[in-house]
Parts: C-alpha cells; structure tokens; sequence
C-alpha cells in the first residue's frame, strides 16, 4: 500500500532544504527573551508584539505570553511592546548579550483614549483574535453574554435555527468546530437546548478562532478552530467580578495564593427559572429547569522556567419533574429527567528551554453526557412495585500531548509536538426494568479508540517581503476493526504589499475522527457523537483560501477580504427517514451504521471584514457571499442539494460607541438572506399511517420536493444596549439594558403547513412560518470589585 | 487597495461560474399523489391516485381525484389493469399475484390522459416465520414471551399486523426486545426497525382488567416490511406528531425541524410497496388470571 506520494516527500525536501539555507545564513545577533504579562494582575499576555524602536521586525507572544527575539548587538536598544487594549511600552535594555526582559503591560483605562503604536508586528496568519471586553458590549439575546453567539456576527460563520447557539463556518457542520477550552475539546457547548452557549465570559481571557490557514498544531476538526483560555488570576490582589440577571447570575473570584507565585480564579453561573417557580407549583408536582458551569483554574510560577496549570470545567443543564399521586390505599410517585453537561480537566506545564525555547506539555481529560431518566414507583396497602428506563449516550477522551515552540533564528519559527488521545464512545447505554413484572432489560454499546499526532510546522521568513509557514501532521486513529493514517499538510505564503497590506494564501488538510448524528441539524444536547469505523470512515477536507488584509494608518483599524473552496469528504447524514433519538421516541436498539449515509459536499464563498478595536466606536462589519453543496448517494436520488444552513449573503454590523466614562451605547444589526429547508409547496391525499390496518383511511398528504428546494424569507434583526457605569469606592458598577430583536422583526425558526378544513370552497393548505423570538428586553446589574 | 479590489472581482467572478445546485421541483399541475400498499394474501389489487394542489389554493377533495388515469401493476410477466371505482374512490382489480413468491418485483404505473406518468417499484418481502408464544400469570399482569426467528439473510422490517388480547386485559405496550426495541406508533400498531438475524423476543405483559369477562385467548399476526412501507410509516407518524404539536404552539417542534414524509414514486410522491404476513396465531390462555 502506498502511504505516502511523491508530492510528500517533495513537500519535505523543500522545507529541509530551506531550513538549512537560513541557518547557515544566519548573523551573530542576540537574543532577548521572557514573558508578557499585565501589570495589575500577572496575567500573561498572549501575541503582544515585540519589536525594537524604529523597526517593525519583532515576534509576536505565543499563547503563554513568551516571546524570544533575535536582534544584532550593540551597546543598547529600546524594546517596545503593544498589544490591543493595553498602553504602549518601552524599556532600554543592554544589547551586548542574550538577556531575559519581563515586560509588564498597563491596561488601557479608557477608550477614550487611542494609544498610538507604530512599531509593531504585523501578524502575517489568519488568526482572528477577539477582545473578551470587546464582547462583553454586544447586546445579547436575555443578557447573557455569549462568546460563541458572538462569533456568529463575524464573515464565514453562520448560525443555525434562530437564537441557537450552533455555529457553522464556511459551510461545515455544527460538528465540525474545534473548541478548545485550555486546550480540552468541548463537545457540546450548550445551555437550555442550545439557546446559551455554556461558556461565561467572565472567565476567558483569550479567544483565537481560525477558519483556515490552520496551525499543524491543531488537528481532529474540519472547519475551524475556536481556542478560548481561561483567567489565570491575579498574582497580585482579589478581585471579585459577577452580575445578575433575569435567567442567570454569575459570580467570579480571583486573587493571589501565594503573592508573585500563585494564583487562581472560580467563576460561576447559575440559572434559576427553578428557584423563581418553585414556590408556585403544588406540593405534589415540582417542575424546575437550571443550568450551571463553574470554572477553575490554579497556577503555580514554579521558578522563572517553569509555570504549573490546572484547570476544570464543569457545566450542567437539568430538566426534570416529579409527580406524587396520593390516594386512600396507594401512592404513585412518578419522576423525569433529562440532562446533559461537558466536564474538562487540565494539568498543563510551561517550560522555558534556555532563551529560545518553549514547551507546554498538557494532560487533560473531557467529557459529554447526555441522560434520561424516567421512573415510576407505586407503593399498595398490598403491593410495591417501581418502572424505569434509563439512557445515556456520552463521549470522552484522555489526551497527553506535548508543544514546542523553539525561535531558531530571525527567520525560523519552529513548533513541534505529539499527541495521544484515548476515545471512548457510548452512543447509547439503556436500562429498564419493572418489578411487577420480573422484567429488565440492558443494552449497552461501548466503542474505543486510539487517535495519535505528530506534527512539525515552521514559520519562516524569507525577506521583508516574503513570509511562509510549512507544516506537516500525521493522524493515526487505531480501531479495533481498521487503522487509519492521514498525513495533513499545511501551507501558508504571505506577501506584505506597499502600504501595510499582507497577501496570504493558504492550504490545508484537515481529518475528523468522530462524527455526530444530528436529527435537527441545531447542535442540540440530544446529538450523538459516535466513532469512526471501517463503514464510517474519517470526514476529511481540503481548503485553499487567499486573504488580503489592509492595515490602515489609524490604530486599530483593518480590513480583511477573504475568498476561499473547501472540499469536503465522507460526511455523514442519515437517511431519508432514519432517526436515532429525538425528543419524545423511546430509545431503540438500531444498528446506527445501516442508518447513515456518507457524502461529500463542498463549499466555496468570499468574505469581507472591516475591523475597528481602538477608539470610541469600536466593532466591526461583516459580510460574506457563500455557496455550500452536499451530495450523498442515498439522499435525493444522489443529486446534489443545498444544506439547511446554506446562505447566500450574510451582513451584521457590530458597534459599541462609548458616548462617555459613564455611558456605553452599543448595537448590532443582523441580515441574511433566507436559508434552504425543505417545505411543503404541494399537497394532496393518500394512504396514512394505517395502511395495512384500514386500507380506506386517507389523510392530506404534503410534499416538499426537492431536497431543501424552499427558500425561507430573509432574516434581520436589531439588537441595542445601553451600559450605566459608575466607580465606587470598592471598584465599579454598571447596569445595562438591552433589546434583543428591538423592532420587533417576525424572524422564522421553523416553517410547517397548516389546513383549514373549514374553508368555504374546499380544503385550503398554507405554509406558514413560527417565530419564537419578538422583542426581548432584558436588564442587568454587573460589578466588579477591586482595580482593573 | 486597487489590487485587493482587483482581487475580489476576480474571486468573485471565479465563484459566479458555480451556481451550485440546479432544483429540479415538478410543477404542482404535473404532480401526483400515488398510494397503493399491496400483499400476495390481499383478494385485491387498490390505489389511491389524486392530483396536487398548490398551497393557498381551496380546492374541494373530490376535484383532487384523478379519475381518468390508466393504472397497471405488472410483475414483468403479467400486467394487472386496474379500473376506477366511484364508490370506493380508487382504482381496483382482482389480485392475479397471490403466487408470487418472496423477492419478486412488482411495477406500478399510472398515466394520466394530459401525458403525466408516475411509477413506483416494489419488492415482495419474504413471508416471517411463525410465532411461538408462552404466558404465565403474576400478580395482575398476563406475562408472556413471543420467540420468533428471522433468517441471516432477510433483515426485514416488522411490524404487528394485529395483536389482540382478549377483552379481560388492558393492552400494553411493548418495550423489551432482545434484539429491538418497538416504537408504538399507536396502540395497534407497532413497528420495529430493521430487524439482525437469529431469534427475536419479546417479553412483557397486560394488565388483566377483573371488570371485564371475556374469551381468554390472544392473537398475533407478524408482518415483514418493505423498507420504503416502514419509513412510509414512521415518517407520517413523526411528521403527525410534529404537526400537531406546531399547530398547537408545543414545545417539541422548537426544538425540531419538520419531518419530511418519506416517498418511493417517481414522477410524483406517495407510496407503492408491499408487505407479507404469517397466518394469525391465535393462543388459548390456559388459566384465568390469580384473583385477589
């Protein structure tokens, strides 16, 4: 079997080749080297810029604040540092040897305030960074702010069914989303059904999303990439941060262990739609709802080299109800559940290597369970008997990796690494039993495998001008009925252009080695994850993409233009009329692999994004003009048709205006045009359900056609808020009100056909369209305790 | 910025040369509804044959019925035609194959005098062998098992043609099976998707009624399915539900998209498949239930 082409090995002789030409061309320079961190906290900060004055030739921070730079000796130079939403810095250092400098950033009070910057490095990747704070004034559905809503504002993301938090980039699946949380994936990342993602902003402090030019680094999904690291804690004093709301309150502590050397931080939220019925429901019946997440993080400064991590999540959503029947001779007790929640657990260690080197070696473990629980127990003057049924499905992995990121010279980036992960699958486990009857029955599947990476990438720089980034990953998934190896190559050239514009092109390959089984197509909590087999092979895509990015004169300001194709390979869908679990079946023991279908789809679109981070007015806008196909054999006669969340032009425009210290406006408004489901445009008689009972039952019979032939109406959306701030002595305060959907747009979430069997001159059938969402306003009280 | 404008015009006119997907939707005046589910036991051939109509239009039931269409159903061999029929509203002939044998084909044709042809295809499912049926009484539940046996080579959906027990019981519902689980589409009907190889048994139990004296004894007829007839089911059974929880403003369609109700005919939609049944297997229950 031939594992590797030619076009392999010349991909590696190139990068080979390359390498050594620079090294040996390299010139006796020095090395400056340390971490990036805020003043007021210790926190580090990560892809700051660091450069020398009069120069924009630096490197920019890796995702744990260090940064290595290489520059010609000399008697002194001025190392400058800046990094969005923190003041410029500048310190004189020594240039006649290799030195470790600390550089400690001050957070920018105000907005008001544009900190000019122009030395600095100009990120040559596609990497989109975006500000926690910066999300925090997005006006959001109820209040409660969401970072993966918010992501659905930028150009190549799209949302699902209206007020979900599933998002799709570039036309892959819900599924098809790396998320990673101080580095565990979250497989589901949802509250209340999908309507909150079950991330608290509070608690992030960095998010890095990609949707192409991949690292090599990263690997496991299709689409894209969504980072998100969590607060370290200040090193330097307590801090307390929270708010309340009208769903949900959030508390967040954070402070020093042990002053300069350890820290850490607890955030949480809860719901409490429970709480606030309870007292109205009667005492036999209880019927509550609550979600909750609660993360923590410790970290320990071992010494200068080395940094300790540990970090947890934890995240629940409970609905359940009880019943109590009481009568003369009996009782009946009757209780329901449905719940679902993701758990991750990190231990990561950063060691620096001399002045040039970086490792991070993580260990971590995540987890996803969705359960229901029904249960019945009825107590005689005679008799005691109970039913139940029970059913999970849950998903999780334990993962060693390690990551080096070694500043080999000017013009070389290396970053190395492995990972091993340990999958495990329960697509579906089920019990029930009923003692009346002597009967019990257990079912429950149980799958595992093995997924081990290694990759390689550099970034190299050639001249001014020239930029490229070489990487190579090899996946293997080990099964216990066949082994797969997918080699992924990644490959990126920048330009930089005259005028601070930066020309990128991009290619990469991408493998997934787990698939879900979706019966909505919204990323709900009752998707099932289940694993690659022989018969389910591992999804694959291919994407080039070119990016051209303009940095203009004013800080902060930069226009984005992005066109791209990806091919995507052995997705799964089910069958026309297959289902495996939805809300309201029992759960039945079918084979899932004779359920699915494997397809191919491809998508292809361009997108534009103007970005303001600096100022009063901040935000930005977005626009992308985009095409997704899927095709599989068994799915509409194999003919090719448009997915559900297929859009062809999506705008949102997003700004906050910071009218004075006290007063923040913010806004964002919202267009796409419709997407394609399938709807009924036709109906008519025919057998029912009954047909091989009673042959003569007919009943209305629509038709949709086409697979997704009907084009829902164009979705828009406004959404305002306003924010109150005020200083107190023990730190700060703001109330914010908002409105989502504020003038009060009749935006579809599902569409079905509806008779009148009343109408005057025969049966009349309309199409019609549900929305779940008018005008939602919403007010908040949030504070923070302690300085910034 | 000339050369990134120049950029995007050409990304764009490289992508306007893909139009993506060509939706290929009959026109409703050319659109049939076609439904005709058949067995080798049935006396009769029958099938419901009905023009469309768009949506809001009020079209009377009785205008939607195509009357004039020349329909057939043919084996390959024998072509069976069928004639129309005011008083039943369908198109009818006598069965001529009751002798035909498990994997024929069986092909249905309906042209219509302005030139619209539909077809479905259908396959005759192998006949499932008999049921074995044991029962003992426990506390106010008749306790029984069902054993039957599905060849390797015939992975057939099943369903309850009937199941009836006798009136001194209440009817239960079905839940264990070794190798599947049932999904009670209503209380006579239950469907079990496509059924693995090897023997297949259900236990469970009904709950004797003491108010009411009857014959003690239960019947069953088995049922092997065309996979194109289960999903024909299930799907109008999920799109029911869904539609009657949209129309009333339930909870349950919010969180699901519509079900599309799954079709086998060309040229227009509906259904056109077969089934085949055991003989019933009627049971005596030999003692009457323990009394309190």
């Amino acid at each position: 079997m031939r594992i590797f082409s030619q076009s392999y090995f010349s991909f590696l002789g190139a990068v080979v080749l390359l390498f050594f030409y620079s090294a040996t061309t390299a010139q006796t320079v020095i090395t400056l080297s340390g971490y990036v961190y805020e003043n007021s906290s210790g926190e580090r900060v990560p892809f700051a810029s660091v450069t020398v004055a009069g120069s924009t030739k630096g490197a920019l921070t890796n995702a744990y604040g260090f940064y290595s730079l290489r520059v010609p000796g000399g008697d002194s130079i001025r190392v400058v540092c800046s990094a969005l939403g923190y003041e410029r810095f500048e310190k004189v250092v020594s240039a006649l040897a290799d030195d470790t400098v600390s550089i400690a950033l001050v957070p920018v009070v105000t907005r008001l305030k544009e900190v000019v910057i122009s030395e600095k490095v100009t990120p040559s990747s596609n990497l989109i960074k975006l500000q926690v704070n910066a999300l925090k004034n997005i006006p959001s559905l109820l209040g409660e702010r969401d970072i993966i809503k918010s992501l659905q504002l930028l150009p190549g993301v799209s949302r699902g069914t209206e007020g979900f938090a599933a998002f799709y980039v570039r036309g892959g699946g819900a599924d098809q989303n790396l998320i990673l949380l101080d580095e565990a994936p979250v497989y589901n990342a949802n509250h209340v059904f999908g309507l909150f993602s079950a991330f608290n902003a509070d608690a992030i402090r960095n998010i890095s999303f990609w949707k192409d030019d991949f690292p090599a680094r990263y690997g496991g999904r299709l689409s894209s990439v969504l980072d998100l690291q969590m607060k370290e804690g200040s090193r330097q004093q307590f801090r307390a941060e929270g708010g309340i709301g009208l769903t949900s309150s959030r508390l967040t502590l954070e402070g020093p262990i042990a002053k300069d050397k350890a820290s850490f931080i607890v955030s949480g939220r809860r719901s409490y739609l429970d709480l606030i019925m309870k007292p109205f429901m009667p005492d036999n019946e209880k019927l509550g709802y609550y979600f909750y997440d609660l993360n923590a993080k410790l970290n320990w400064k071992v010494d200068d080299k080395n940094q300790l991590y540990i970090s947890a999540y934890l995240a629940n959503d409970l609905l359940s109800e009880r019943n109590v029947v009481t009568r003369k001779s009996s009782r009946r007790e009757m209780v329901d559940k449905l719940g679902w929640g993701s758990t991750t657990a990190t231990l990561r260690w950063n060691r620096q290597l001399g002045s040039r080197g970086f490792v991070n070696t993580t260990f971590y473990h995540t987890r996803y369970r969705f359960s229901m629980l029904s249960r019945e127990h009825r107590v005689t003057d005679s008799t005691q008997t109970s039913e139940n049924l029970d059913f999970s499905s849950s998903v999780w992995d334990y993962s060693l990796k390690t990551d080096m990121d070694y500043f080999l010279s000017r013009r070389h980036t290396l970053r190395a690494g492995g990972q091993w992960i340990g999958h495990g699958f329960r697509p579906r486990r089920y019990s029930a039993g009923n003692t009346a009857t002597g009967f019990s029955n257990r079912v429950s599947e149980f799958e595992r495998n093995q997924e081990i990476a290694l990759y390689a990438e550099d970034r190299f720089t050639l001249n001014e001008r020239w930029e490229a980034s070489f990487g190579l990953r090899f996946s293997t998934l080990l099964t216990a009925g066949k082994d797969f190896f997918r080699p992924e190559p990644r490959l990126s050239v920048a330009h930089r252009l005259p005028g601070e514009i930066v020309l990128t092109t991009a290619w990469s390959r991408t493998n997934q080695f787990v698939h879900l089984l979706s019966n909505t197509g919204l990323g709900l909590s009752t998707d099932l994850y289940v694993p690659v087999t022989a018969y389910t092979p591992p999804q694959q895509a291919d994407q080039v993409s070119g990016t051209l990015k303009k940095y203009f004169a004013k800080p902060g300001i930069e226009l984005t233009m992005s066109t791209y194709r990806k091919w995507m390979r052995h997705i799964t869908a089910y069958k026309d009329g297959a289902s495996f679990l939805s809300i309201g079946d029992e759960p039945r023991d079918i084979p899932w692999q004779e359920n699915i279908t494997i397809g191919k789809g491809k998508s292809y679109g361009t997108e534009l994004l103007l970005r303001k981070d600096a100022g009063r007015l901040t935000g930005w806008i977005g626009y992308t003009l985009s095409w997704t196909v899927h095709q599989f054999p068994d799915l509409n006669n194999g003919k090719p048709f448009f997915p559900k969340y297929d859009r062809r032009h999506n705008l949102s425009l997003t700004g906050s205006y910071q009218l004075s210290d006290q007063v923040k406006l913010s806004a964002n408004w919202v267009y796409y045009t419709g997407n394609y489901v399938s709807a009924p445009y036709a109906f008519s008689y025919g057998l029912d359900r009954y047909a091989i009972h009673d042959y003569r039952y007919l009943d209305s019979r629509a038709y949709a056609g086409y697979r997704n032939s009907f084009k829902t109406p164009g979705y828009h959306r406004l959404d305002l808020g306003i924010q109150f701030h005020k200083k107190k002595k023990w730190g700060s305060r703001y109330w914010e009100i908002s409105f989502y959907n504020a003038y009060l747009r009749e935006n579809h979430t599902y569409f079905y056909i509806r008779y009148d069997p009343n109408a005057v001159g025969g049966r009349k059938a309309e199409i019609k369209g549900r929305s779940m969402f008018s005008i939602v306003p919403s007010i908040s009280y949030n504070f923070r305790i302690g300085a910034i | 910025m000339r050369d990134a404008w120049l950029v995007l015009i050409l990304a764009l006119g490289l992508m306007s040369c893909d139009p993506g997907v060509e939706v290929q939707n009959v026109l409703v005046d050319k659109l049939l509804s076609v439904s005709a589910v058949v067995s080798p036991r049935d006396s009769s051939l029958k099938v419901y044959v009905f023009r469309a109509s768009g949506l809001s239009k009020r079209i009377p039931y009785d205008m939607l019925i195509e009357k004039n269409a020349r329909v057939t159903i043919s084996d390959g061999t024998r072509e069976a035609l069928l004639s129309y029929y005011a008083d039943t509203e369908r198109y009818e002939c006598v069965n001529p194959f009751h002798d035909l044998e498990a994997g024929s084909s069986l092909t249905l044709t309906v042209q219509t005098q302005d030139g619209v042809t539909a077809t479905g295809h259908s396959v005759i499912p192998p006949k499932p062998q008999l049921v074995s049926f044991t029962h003992h009484h426990r506390n106010d539940f008749l306790v029984y098992e069902l054993v039957w046996n599905n060849p390797e080579a015939h992975k057939y959906f099943q369903a309850w043609q009937s199941m009836e027990f006798a009136t001194n019981y209440y009817p239960g519902e079905i839940r264990y099976l070794k190798n599947s689980n049932a999904i009670m589409v209503e209380p006579e009907v239950f469907l079990w998707d496509r059924q693995p190889g090897g023997i297949n048994i259900i236990r469970d139990s009904v709950q004797t009624n003491p108010g009411r004296v009857g014959p003690a004894k239960a019947s069953f007829t088995l049922a092997n399915f065309e996979e194109s007839l289960w999903k024909y089911i299930r799907t109008s059974s999920q799109y029911d539900t869904w539609l009657t929880n949209a129309e009333e403003s339930g909870i349950l369609p919010v969180f699901k998209e519509p079900v599309d109700v799954s079709n086998n005919i060309k040229g227009g939609f509906g259904i056109f498949a077969s089934y085949n049944c055991t003989d019933s297997l009627i049971v005596k229950i030999d003692a009457e239930p323990v009394a309190k």
